[in-house]
Order: structure tokens, then C-alpha cells, then sequence
């Protein structure tokens, strides 16, 4: 999917030279000169980054990406601001900022920091597309199957899982067998790396 | 200085025959000193003490010549030698303390003089300082504002270059670009040209001012400011409001300084709308308003002239001099400014004088 680079800033000669620079090297660009029209327009499911000028008219650039966090959207943040002020950036970087330029700043710099941003959320939506699918896998199982799993996983034997249960050997087996295909995990370590990847907060 | 001395003799002369002829008038007057006292006194105080003390050697021989018999001689027989110790003694005494009390008088005035001319200077001084911290103020804002053209001449000068190594090169957007850098560039100037206007010259000039277009400046300046705190500025000029005249640098700072305090009073309020409203309007035939509104917490309880008080403040890093000298400048171009709290906040009024 073509990535996309979202610019919010009021002053209209600078989103015009950010989208021109961005144009002259093929990106997409999409503008905003208000941060609450860029909420209003809302994040789409393609990597994209977002260039965000600090001081904005009503709400501020952090006051933004705070509420971005708050609405659970994740999208990389490229901070542009006119004064080299330390404890803004500080501020926003330890909330997550990718970068932050002082203008006035050359276009490689900024053309450098979006590809990586790109990049960055490119990685992030495919790990969360994989986790989603694996999740997916682990979903299939009938609760059964994943009584069985959760025995496995804490290390148990198959007769100490049956005896558990109150079934046979024999049927803890298929149900074994049944988790380790649906999952596609090839053995025991492989069934908990999975597992752990499915259900960790990350 | 001659030509003073010369008016003081003179002085003594016309009135000590002033004295003589209007005494003389009376014909045997009981008492026949009082009129010399009294041109004693204005010679001494208008001609100074010599000048003085020459009455007082006129009105004694005038004393023995027509008073003291044997009348129309100088001769003075010995019992009435008392008789004109009697006149030379107080007559001197006053010379002497008139001479005193003027002396006094003199210097008083020169002092006051002096004083005034020395207020006078620290207030000139005062305004200097103050438009420079105006201006220091500000710099951040300016900063900025220039800051912003400066990044989109940049940016499109990198943009021109990527659509000249295109291949082929977009012409087309590269004439674009650059059209663009020109006006950014253009604009950068103008906010210099701007801030160059307040700080350059520091005498005072007197100018017709087009209030509006004062203002207008003055909000250009203010954009930054206004945008950071989430300020929303109105502003409603009348229409064809007559010049008034003036200083348009002092004027200017005056209305920024206003402007600027009500920024800061509706920031540091906390949350809330924040309004500020610069109005102008012709409130008689001579004489023109310009009024700043904020809808911040107003003025505080009490005496709103204490604004006006040099050092007194209720920001945390302020100086307490914006709005005293404010007035000063006011004042220094005929008008009044004047505090209140309106509906919504507080109200700062500047009355000019309309230009003749």
C-alpha cells in the first residue's frame, strides 16, 4: 500500500513547501492547518507518518499527539518547531516523537526522518498483522483443546493432564495433536514462543 | 547681566521719587516712611540689594531734607539724628530680608527646574528601556514569524533542485517553486521591515497616525503571540477615522503593550474563551478611542488608577513600568488612558486628540 505523509501546520506557506518537497520526491501528502481537522480526518490503515508543527493555533502539537495516544492511535510523529525549546522537545520525545527539527531545516533532514518514520510504521503494522493473525490461530481452538494447551504450555504430561481432566490418555493426545496443527507450532518451545507472542501486551 | 544691574538702579530711582512725590502729595503726613518701605521692598525683591540699599540712602536724605526740620535743608540737628536712625534701621532690615527671601525664591525655582528637566530625561529614558524590552519581547515572536518564510524558501529551494534533476526536469513545477521562494522571501523582508520600524529610531517624531493601520501592524505583530496562548483577537475599526498626531512608534507600543498585558492576563486565568478585542472609534468631534478589551479576570478589586503606579505589578517576571509609561505617552500626545472592568474582563481605553 503507497504510504502516506500527513502534514499539520497553520501557516500555509510552510505546508506548501513541505508538500511541494514531498511531491518532488513522489510522496503522497495530505495537509491539515488545524490539528483538530487532522483528528476529525482520523489515521487510515496505511503506513504513514505525520509532520506536526509544535505551536498551532487552539490545539497545540503536543496537546495533539497527546490525544492521539489517548484515542489509541499509533502513527510516527516528526515534530517541526521554530525555537530550539529543550523542554518541549524533551516532552515530546519522551512521549514518543520520532524526531524534532528546529526550523529552518534542509529538506534531506526532513525527507530522512518521514522515510524512517515510514519505515517504522511499516514494520509496526506488519508485526500487529501478524500478531492478529496469530491470534486468530489460537481463537480456533475449542476450549477443550485449549484446557489441553494451557497444561502443555505449564509443562505438564499428557497422564497428569488426562487425570486433571477427567478424560483418557489417549483423547489428551488427538487434543494435543489438534493444538500443536491449528497453532502450526512444530514442537513444545515453538507452541509457547507462539502462545507468548499472541497474548503479550505488545 | 549689565543691562539687568543698569533695570535694577533704575528701578530704585523711579521708585524711591515715586515715594517722595506721593508722600510729598500728602503734604505734613504723620507718618512719612511707609511709602519708602514699601519701594524699599519691590526694588530690593525685582533690582536686588544694591539697588536696594540705594532707596534706603534716597528715602533718608528725602527724610531729612522735607521732613526733618529745618524742612527743605540737609542740615540735622542733634535729637533729630534719632528720628532717622528711626527710618535707616528697619529700612535696612527690611532691604536685607527681602534680599533674603529672594535669594531663597531663586533657588527654589532653579531647583524645580532642574528637577523637571531631570524627570523629564529618566522619562525619556524609561521609554527607551521599555520599548527596548518591547522589542526584546518580542523577538521570540518575530523570531518565529520569520523563521516560518525562512524554512518554506529552504524546503522549496531543496523541492526546486529534485525537480531539476528529474528526468526529465519538471519545468514547470520548478517555475512554481520558485515563484514561491520569491513571495517567502518578500515576506520575510516585510516582517523585518516591521520590527525595523519599532526599534530604529528613538527620538520622538511627530506624524499623522492612521490609528487603523497602527493596529492592524500592531496585530500582524501580535499573530504569533496569539496563536500560542489560543487567543481569538477582533478587531473593529471605525470607518474613516480622522489621523491624530503623533509619535506612530509610541503609539504603537503603547497599544502592543496593552494587548500584550491582556494576552498574558487571560493566559495566566487558565482556561476559559479568550477574547481580545481592539476597537477604534471617534467619541466627539476631536476626539478619537482606541479601546483594548480581553475577557480575562479583570481588574483587581480596588483603585484601578494603581495600575498605573510605576513598579506595580501582578505578573510574575514583570517590571510594573508598561502601563506608567504607557500613560506618560498618552499623556505626552494630549490623550488619556484609562482603566475598568467591562462585562467580560477588563477594558483599557486611550483617548487622542484628532489631528486639527
Amino acid at each position: 500500500m503507497e504510504p502516506i505523509v500527513f502534514v499539520v501546520d497553520d501557516d500555509a506557506a510552510a505546508r506548501a513547501s513541505v508538500e511541494n518537497l514531498l511531491h518532488s520526491v513522489g510522496l503522497r501528502v495530505q495537509s491539515f492547518d488545524s490539528a483538530l481537522k487532522f483528528l476529525e480526518h482520523g489515521a487510515p490503515n496505511v503506513p504513514s507518518c505525520l509532520v506536526l508543527d509544535v505551536r498551532l493555533p487552539r490545539m497545540s502539537g503536543i496537546e495533539l499527539q497527546r490525544e492521539l495516544g489517548l484515542r489509541g492511535i499509533s502513527i510516527p510523529i516528526i515534530f517541526i518547531t521554530g525555537h530550539g525549546d529543550i523542554p518541549m522537545s524533551v516532552e515530546a520525545m519522551k512521549a514518543g516523537a520520532l524526531e524534532f527539527l528546529v526550523k529552518p531545516f534542509r529538506g534531506q533532514v526532513l525527507l530522512d526522518a518521514i522515510h524512517k518514520a515510514i519505515e517504522r510504521d511499516r514494520a509496526a503494522r506488519n508485526e500487529q498483522a501478524r500478531v492478529a493473525e496469530l491470534r486468530g490461530r489460537f481463537d480456533s481452538l475449542t476450549p477443550r483443546e485449549r484446557e489441553v494447551m494451557n497444561g502443555v504450555i505449564a509443562g505438564k504430561l499428557n497422564k497428569e493432564i488426562a487425570a486433571e481432566l477427567g478424560a483418557a490418555e489417549r483423547t489428551i493426545k488427538v487434543h494435543r495433536a489438534n493444538v500443536m496443527r491449528k497453532v502450526g507450532a512444530e514442537s513444545l518451545a515453538e507452541l509457547v514462543r507462539l502462545s507468548e507472542k499472541a497474548f503479550s501486551p505488545h | 547681566m549689565q543691562r539687568q544691574k543698569l533695570r535694577g538702579y533704575g528701578l530704585a530711582v523711579l521708585c524711591s521719587a515715586s515715594a517722595l512725590l506721593l508722600t510729598h502729595s500728602l503734604r505734613n503726613p504723620i507718618f512719612p516712611t511707609p511709602l519708602f518701605f514699601a519701594a524699599i521692598s519691590i526694588t530690593t525683591w525685582y533690582g536686588g540689594g544694591l539697588p536696594g540699599a540705594l532707596v534706603v540712602a534716597f528715602g533718608t536724605l528725602a527724610l531729612d531734607y522735607y521732613f526733618v526740620p529745618p524742612i527743605g535743608s540737609l542740615t540735622l540737628h542733634k535729637p533729630d539724628l534719632l528720628y532717622l536712625l528711626d527710618f535707616v534701621l528697619p529700612a535696612s532690615l527690611t532691604c536685607w530680608f527681602v534680599k533674603k527671601r529672594r535669594i531663597a525664591e531663586t533657588s527654589l525655582i532653579q531647583a524645580r527646574d532642574e528637577l523637571q528637566s531631570k524627570v523629564q530625561e529618566r522619562q525619556a529614558e524609561l521609554a527607551r528601556v521599555s520599548r527596548a524590552m518591547t522589542i526584546g519581547e518580542m523577538g521570540v515572536s518575530v523570531a518565529h514569524e520569520v523563521n516560518q518564510p525562512l524554512m518554506a524558501v529552504v524546503l522549496n529551494g531543496d523541492a526546486c533542485l529534485r525537480w531539476l534533476d528529474a528526468d526529465p526536469p519538471n519545468l514547470d513545477e520548478v517555475r512554481k517553486t520558485v515563484g514561491r521562494m520569491i513571495d517567502e522571501g518578500t515576506r520575510a523582508g516585510e516582517i523585518v521591515r516591521r520590527i525595523r520600524a519599532l526599534s530604529a529610531k528613538s527620538d520622538s517624531q511627530k506624524a499623522p497616525v492612521d490609528l487603523n493601520r497602527l493596529i492592524t501592524d500592531v496585530a500582524s505583530l501580535l499573530d504569533r503571540e496569539i496563536a500560542d496562548s489560543q487567543v481569538e483577537l477582533r478587531t473593529e475599526l471605525a470607518k474613516a477615522l480622522p489621523p491624530v498626531t503623533g509619535d506612530p512608534v509610541q503609539l504603537q507600543q503603547v497599544i502592543f503593550n496593552l494587548s500584550m498585558n491582556a494576552i498574558e492576563a487571560m493566559r495566566a486565568a487558565g482556561n476559559g474563551t479568550r477574547q481580545l478585542c481592539i476597537r477604534t472609534r471617534r467619541s466627539d468631534a476631536r476626539t478619537a478611542v482606541v479601546a483594548v478589551e480581553d475577557s480575562g479576570p479583570g481588574i483587581p478589586a480596588g483603585d484601578p488608577e494603581q495600575l498605573f503606579t510605576a513598579f506595580y505589578t501582578t505578573k510574575k517576571e514583570g517590571l510594573g513600568i508598561g502601563l506608567s509609561i504607557s500613560r506618560t505617552i498618552v499623556e505626552a500626545h494630549g490623550g488619556r488612558l484609562s482603566a475598568a472592568n467591562s462585562g467580560r474582563g477588563a477594558i483599557f481605553q486611550i483617548e487622542l486628540p484628532l489631528s486639527a
